[in-house]
């Protein structure tokens, strides 16, 4: 099996309502863009848990 | 009868939370153990989750891939994970607890504000570096959608949010669960 790691980022301590859904949407862009990757990688060829 | 159904009543005494994580922690040993594991970025992971100096580290991964990273993050230093109240949760809280995870018992349906604040506080108690989590779209989905939860978290407590994915080639997939949930098995290479 392979594991992925992606980039870290930190959320500023004041972060406000639309700052946090930025962080979630690049959160979710991120696990979402690795998550295809490796299973593209391992001959899946269409991701076999996306979001419909 | 009477005396099936009295085994029956002796199984279920049994079967208490206890005795069932002893045999779903073996199992999860057994099963696991024969994985073989391939860390693409095995630099950022040596420096974010196995560095001290990186300090604390929320990780974020899908809920298919629960029960391997579960495993997989057993080894890691000080580390807590949020668990859900249901019956489910209980047994999962117990098998957690024998792989050497703090538990934080909530879920976005019921005692996540509880259970989010107990993360932080646990991440914000030492200065020693801990690792928490929980699947970002758990319990119930939708799937590879984010919750806010673990960045809430992240934010709090001052901790960096890793995300983490993986698959493989052998691997059970359970294609009728709300996220297809994956469970890697025995790798001969």
């Amino acid at each position: 099996m392979i594991i992925d790691f992606g980039e870290p980022f930190r959320i500023a301590a004041d972060a406000d309502d639309a700052e946090m859904e930025i962080m979630r949407l690049r959160a979710e862009q991120s696990l979402n863009d690795m998550t295809d990757n490796l299973d593209r990688i391992c001959g899946y060829a269409v991701s076999m848990s996306k979001a419909k | 009868m009477l005396r099936e159904n009295g085994m029956r009543i002796r199984l279920k005494k049994l079967a208490t939370p206890s005795v069932v994580s002893w045999a779903l922690t073996t199992v999860v040993r057994l099963w696991f153990g024969t994985v073989r594991v391939q860390i693409l970025n095995r630099a950022r992971f040596e420096r974010f989750a196995l560095d001290p100096a990186s300090g604390n580290i929320v990780a974020g991964a899908w809920h298919r891939n629960a029960v391997f990273l579960f495993y997989f993050f057993r080894t890691l230093g000080p580390r807590g994970v949020m668990i859900s109240r249901s019956k489910d949760g209980d047994i999962v809280a117990h098998v957690a607890r024998r792989f050497g995870y703090t538990t934080m018992r909530g879920s976005s349906s019921r005692g996540g504000a509880r259970a989010l604040q107990q993360m932080i506080a646990y991440m914000q108690e030492t200065h020693e570096k801990r690792l928490c989590g929980t699947p970002v779209d758990g319990p119930r989905g939708p799937a590879r959608i984010v919750k806010k939860g673990m960045l809430a978290v992240a934010k709090e407590a001052g901790a960096l949010f890793v995300p983490i994915a993986c698959s493989g080639t052998r691997v059970l997939t359970f294609h009728k669960a709300w996220d297809k949930s994956m469970i890697h098995c025995h790798s001969v290479k």
